[in-house]
Parts: structure tokens; C-alpha cells; sequence
């Protein structure tokens, strides 16, 4: 039974799955871990919550909307989380692109507090 | 109704197979990424993409069966990286960098100096050269292996420390050098 609701689930659907294709493009393309973090991070979980919302669309129940709920809250939650430690071990470990940094505040705020810290080439 | 079935099917079918070439540049970039961090990104890109996938089934199916699933993908999928990224510490690249830095003097071109290997064999005779390649530097601080300022300098008292430490995978850390990795080349082959 086609209803229209399919319509403009499937269309989510769609818009899911291209930023997902985006995520990946970025991830593929751009140059170092910094800005491939970037990519994976932000536009990946607006896809995935694009699709969820195609779930909750397509099937019209509220256990599916809590469950979707529930799995959107856990991807917002742990993305940052994850990109954050990534972000912490590239940078501690200097595999990244710092000529290509426009700003680096936390090597500000290391100079402050006496530590010199040194990246150590382009990767 | 029927060209609503078919702009339907069109739609989903654009959307998997954009799924698909998203999965298979993640499976490129977990397979060609420089650093392991990249490899995880990719496979934490991969994981989002699974859970697109099932999310996908679910739309196609009308069926709630794969919704467990996607709970689970997505709290498995962000304990991946954040393990791998508490593995690959800044200790390693550290003591790696100071132990490459006591031993530049005593080699010719300190530009090619080999990488070591990790095994505790060679432990006594690399602490002998960490002691003299110590001693040396204070004479010769303006090497070009040494760019930075005392902190990255260490006493050879510290030397040991650090490197008898990383080798009895001891807890102790001097914390002299909390965030001091050297301009060295090996260090960053310790991320691949």
C-alpha cells in the first residue's frame, strides 16, 4: 500500500544517504586526520539522524520513534566523544597537519603553562 | 499510485546505492590511510554506514525486527575508536623520541639514524647510549635533532627513567616531559 508517507520517507532516506556519501567523500579527500575527523563526524550523524527520521516516518509507532530516540541520543553523545580522544592522540602525537592550521589555540594556552610542544611534520 | 511505486523505488535505490560508494570509499581510506587514526575515522565511518544500511532494510522491509541493531551499532561502533586512540599514546612516541635524540650524536648523520626495534634484548646497551649520546649533548645543544628548549633536553638520570620505565611497562612516569615529542622521524612511524 504506497502511501505518502513512503514518498517522503524514502526521500529521507535519500538525504540520509547522501550525507553519509559526504562523510565519506571527506573522509577520502581531504588531506590529514584533523580535517578527516571533521568529515566524519558532523555530517555522518546528520545523515544517520536523517535516516532514523525516515524510520520513524515509515513506520508509524511510537516504540519505533522511541527507539530511534534512543539511538540518535547515543550517536550524539558518543560521536564527540570519540572524535574528541582522535583528535587528542593525533595532536599528542603530532601526525597531523599543523602548516595547515589556521589557528592553534591549544598551543597557546601549552606555551602559557610552559610547555613547548613541537608537531612533528606533515603527514 | 503506480508512479508513486516507481518514483519510490527510484528514490531508495539512489539512496543504497550511495550507501554503497560511501562504504566502499571508507573501505579505500581504511585500507590507504597514513596514520592508524585514520584507519579508525574510516571504520567508525564504516559503522555509521552499516547502521544506514539496516535503517535502509528497516524503510524497505517494514519490518522493526533489525531495530535492536542499530542500538547496538551505535554504541558498539564509538568504542572502537576511542580504544584504539587510548592505545596509540603520546608515551611510546615520547620515550621513542628521546631515546632517537640520545642516540643522534653517536652516529654519523643523525638524519638516517635506523629505528629501533622494541624488544628488551638490546636494553643495557641502549641505556650505555643514552648515557654517553647525554653527556654529549650538553656539549653540542644546537644539534639540529634538538630544536627545542630544556624541557626536551633530559638529564640522563631521566633518560633512564623513561627508558627502563617504557621497557618494564612500569606506571611511574617521570612527567618531566608531559607533551614534549621530538622532531624526529620515528616517532612518527610509531602511529602507522
Amino acid at each position: 500500500m504506497m502511501d505518502v508517507w513512503d514518498l517522503v520517507s524514502a526521500l529521507l532516506l535519500l538525504a540520509g544517504a547522501f550525507f553519509c556519501f559526504t562523510a565519506a567523500v571527506g573522509v577520502v579527500r581531504f588531506p590529514d586526520t584533523m580535517t578527516r575527523l571533521h568529515a566524519a563526524a558532523k555530517p555522518q550523524v546528520f545523515g544517520l539522524i536523517l535516516i532514523l527520521l525516515a524510520i520513524a516516518v515509515d513506520q508509524h509507532s511510537w516504540r519505533v520513534v522511541a527507539i530511534c530516540l534512543l539511538v540518535a541520543t547515543f550517536q550524539i553523545t558518543t560521536t564527540p566523544v570519540a572524535a574528541h580522544m582522535i583528535a587528542r592522540t593525533a595532536y599528542r602525537t603530532g601526525t597531523w597537519d599543523a602548516e595547515g592550521a589556521v589557528v592553534d589555540d591549544l598551543a597557546e594556552d601549552l606555551d602559557l603553562a610552559g610547555f613547548h610542544f613541537e608537531p612533528i611534520s606533515k603527514t | 499510485m503506480s508512479a508513486m511505486s516507481i518514483a519510490h523505488s527510484i528514490i531508495v535505490g539512489l539512496g543504497l546505492t550511495l550507501l554503497l560508494t560511501s562504504a566502499l570509499l571508507a573501505l579505500s581510506r581504511m585500507a590507504k590511510g597514513p596514520t592508524s587514526l585514520d584507519r579508525s575515522i574510516a571504520s567508525d565511518v564504516f559503522t555509521s554506514i552499516t547502521i544506514a544500511a539496516t535503517g535502509a532494510y528497516i524503510v524497505l522491509t517494514d519490518s522493526t525486527s533489525a531495530l535492536p541493531i542499530l542500538v547496538v551499532l551505535s554504541l558498539l561502533g564509538f568504542t572502537g575508536p576511542v580504544a584504539l586512540a587510548r592505545l596509540i599514546s603520546n608515551r611510546s612516541a615520547q620515550v621513542r623520541a628521546l631515546r632517537a635524540a640520545a642516540d643522534a650524536p653517536s652516529w654519523d648523520d643523525s638524519e638516517d639514524a635506523p629505528e629501533d626495534d622494541e624488544d628488551g634484548s638490546e636494553d643495557s646497551d641502549e641505556t650505555e647510549q643514552a648515557d654517553e649520546a647525554a653527556e654529549a649533548e650538553d656539549a653540542a645543544e644546537s644539534d639540529e635533532e634538538l630544536e627545542e628548549s630544556d624541557e626536551e633536553v633530559a638529564s640522563e638520570k631521566e633518560l633512564d627513567e623513561v627508558i627502563s620505565a617504557e621497557d618494564a611497562r612500569a606506571e611511574s612516569d617521570p612527567g618531566s616531559q608531559p607533551l614534549g615529542v621530538g622532531q624526529n622521524n620515528d616517532s612518527e612511524g610509531e602511529t602507522r
